[in-house]
């Protein structure tokens, strides 16, 4: 079924992609075709397979049957489980009351005994590791449970995150049958916990199981837009994924569970030969552990029915550029392992995957600036090619194929979240959205939302693909979520993108005035980048989307328990009253108070 | 107590039920080393070709 799901899903793709440069070609080829024009219609070609990947695993989602496995009456596993939290100087009491809300809903499972909570430090700042201890302290002496918690903080960073892992499993993963891997900000509901344990333990071969994590506490108009996504559009997608992966599933880095034995025989990273950015330590760890796993043998599992997975995300654009800029520094490294030795051809597929989710956006820009290049360039029309003519032949524009082609890839990119609407809407209510109307009007608008972000997101990544190629390495930057951006920092952080947009308006006005509605859609907002960047990334922003009603998700109308007990112990912890959610219906200052550790 | 990744034997074996003080040192994980060996993703062109082989007996005249 799987080979049927992948031959399918490619073949789909691969069709769509010829439609796509045919009818480009046709397009460029009517009016006299030129080097210029052939080097566009390549760019085209890729850059069109992988809208057409990404959509067609959408519609296989759609149609894969959404198996919801009821809950297991089996009794909780009686292996051993770590729990990891690997931590880098990230704000220790926002990590704790994570930890602690897990710790507390794993105790309402009555199967916590097996599982212990393992922080792993790899912080240099040393009054964040000072917090880091006393904050622990805390929770420890508050849950009473110092013979299931577990901290410990390396002098040297050897091998970032991957290397912190290693290091616990090397000293002591003899200890544990099972680890379950979280960054600071995972947040997974301990019934959850146990059932994976307990699919594990069915399952001697899965050396990973991985869940889809959905997106919580986001407060801008940015922030709720990717989280409204990861509730509505991801599963839909992860379901495709899913089906297409089969038993060589995807390992994300986090909220995945892993069987040590498999991890350790397996998982050892060498640093890559030569400096940074390709060189070096392997940055984008997961994607290799999954090749690394399959190569061993091993099941590797998505199980997109897994609820209660959570995880907090970039709230605003500049702190999401700045993850990807390390996310593609890791992709782009994989060229180096596309020839590893025994990996799998899918393995191989997905690392390449990986490097063009990268690549696409240069060779996007590549395509735009050609097209404003070609009428530069193009050779004068000649009127009488064959002596004799009586008439004059005049060059030939077909429009029609262009508005086909454009019609084409908007489809591509729009159909998809328009099919999940439909099949979905009718359901809404019952998967904890407010209504129908409600998901519709969110669906267009972040539709709108997402053409707005895409020309900036292009520039973001070209710029970090062109520094990693000529050599920049992006270091090991903090993930802080809570910082928020400055009108000013988003100036400084994008007036260059102002310049490309004006730029590109410019000579579009001067050399091909014909060109420029086409133009306006990217042009516009690059000039408009710092505007939309510190706008859409402020807490009123994220407000005034929910007194419209947009971007409302499950999690803000009722939160999970393991998520109300996290605010709550946050709040208690900061000093700060736990305002509840607007919409949440169940929230509240006094039950978020009656849901602290202890 | 930091420890030192160089050396894993430096790490403290501390049973944190035992321990009762509220210090750092007593929560180190509990000690079980598991064996990790680091895989191999790069290989030369000339030893996937069988090249290497080929020239062995020359390497080892020498």
């Amino acid at each position: 079924m799987v080979y049927y799901y992948r031959v399918l899903t490619i073949a789909a793709s691969l069709i769509l992609t010829f439609v796509a440069t045919s009818l480009f070609f046709d397009f460029v080829a009517s009016d006299d075709l030129d080097a210029l024009d052939l080097f566009r219609v390549g760019l085209l070609a890729i850059t069109s397979f992988g809208i057409s990947l990404g959509a067609t695993l959408a519609f296989t989602g759609l149609f894969v049957p959404d198996r919801k496995r009821p809950p297991s009456a089996e009794p909780a596993s009686s292996r051993r489980t770590a729990i990891l939290v690997p931590i880098y100087n990230e704000d220790p009491v926002a990590t704790f009351s994570r930890v602690s809300a897990m710790h507390q809903s794993l105790e309402a499972t009555g199967a916590a005994q097996n599982f212990h909570f393992v922080i792993l430090s790899d912080t240099r700042d040393e009054t964040i590791a000072e917090d880091e201890e006393r904050w622990f302290l805390r929770m420890v002496e508050e849950s009473g449970q110092d013979g299931r918690m577990f901290y410990r903080r390396r002098s040297v960073n050897h091998g970032r995150k991957a290397g912190n892992v290693a290091d616990f499993v090397r000293r002591s993963g003899g200890h544990y049958d099972f680890l379950l891997i979280l960054d600071a900000d995972s947040l997974m509901d301990g019934e959850t916990i146990v059932e994976m344990a307990r699919r594990m333990e069915a399952d001697p071969k899965l050396g990973l199981l991985q869940t889809l994590p959905k997106v919580i506490n986001a407060k801008s108009w940015f922030g709720r837009s990717m989280q409204f996504a990861s509730w509505f559009f991801a599963p839909s997608f992860a379901r495709g994924l899913a089906a297409v992966q089969g038993s060589y599933g995807t390992f994300w880095g986090h909220n995945a569970m892993l069987r040590t034995e498999a991890f350790a025989a397996c998982c050892g990273l060498p640093k890559l030969s030569g400096k940074p950015p390709f060189g070096g330590d392997i940055l984008s760890h997961d994607y290799v552990e999954a090749a690394l796993l399959a190569r061993g043998g091993w099941r590797l599992r998505l199980d997109t029915d897994l609820e209660g997975s959570f995880e907090e995300a970039p709230d605003d654009l500049m702190a999401y550029a700045k993850r990807d800029r390390r996310w593609c520094q890791g992709n782009l490294q994989h060229t180096r392992l596309l020839f590893s030795p025994g990996f799998s051809p899918w393995a191989r597929f997905s690392l390449v995957q990986g490097i063009m989710a990268y690549l696409a956006s240069p060779l996007w820009l590549a395509f735009l600036v050609t097209s404003l290049m070609a009428p530069i360039f193009a050779t004068d029309p000649v009127y009488f090619p064959e002596p004799g003519m009586l008439f004059p032949r005049f060059p030939h524009v077909d429009t029609t194929k262009a508005l086909i082609l454009l019609a084409t890839v908007a489809a591509l990119l729009v159909l998809p979240r328009l099919l999940i609407l439909a099949r979905v809407s009718g359901k809404a209510s019952d998967r904890g959205f407010s209504s129908a109307a409600a998901v519709a009007g969110s669906t267009i608008v972040e539709v709108l939302w997402s053409s707005v972000m895409a020309p900036i997101m292009l520039l973001f990544q070209s710029r970090a693909v062109f520094q990693i190629v000529t050599g920049a390495d992006g270091g090991w930057p903090v993930s802080n979520r809570d910082e928020g951006v400055s009108a000013t920092e988003a100036w400084a952080g994008s007036w260059w993108m102002s310049v490309v947009g004006i730029l590109a308006l410019g000579v579009t006005v001067a050399f091909s005035p014909d060109l420029l509605p086409w133009l306006l859609p990217v042009g516009v907002p690059m000039m408009l980048a710092p505007i939309v960047i510190y706008l859409s990334s402020t807490p009123a922003s994220g407000r005034a989307g929910r007194r419209l009603g947009l971007f409302v998700t499950p999690v803000e109308r009722r939160a999970p328990s393991v998520v109300r007990q996290f605010r709550g112990v946050l709040g208690r912890w900061r000093g700060e009253p736990v305002l509840p959610d607007a919409l949440d219906e169940t929230a509240g200052p006094v039950r978020a108070e009656a849901d602290v550790v202890g | 107590m930091r420890h030192d990744v160089s050396n894993p034997d430096a790490l403290e074996t501390i049973d944190a039920h035992s321990s009762g003080a509220a210090s750092i040192e007593a929560f180190a994980p509990p000690r079980a080393p598991m064996a990790m060996p680091v895989q191999v993703l790069e290989v030369s062109w000339s030893e996937r070709l069988g090249l290497a082989s080929l020239f062995a007996p020359l390497a080892a005249r020498r």
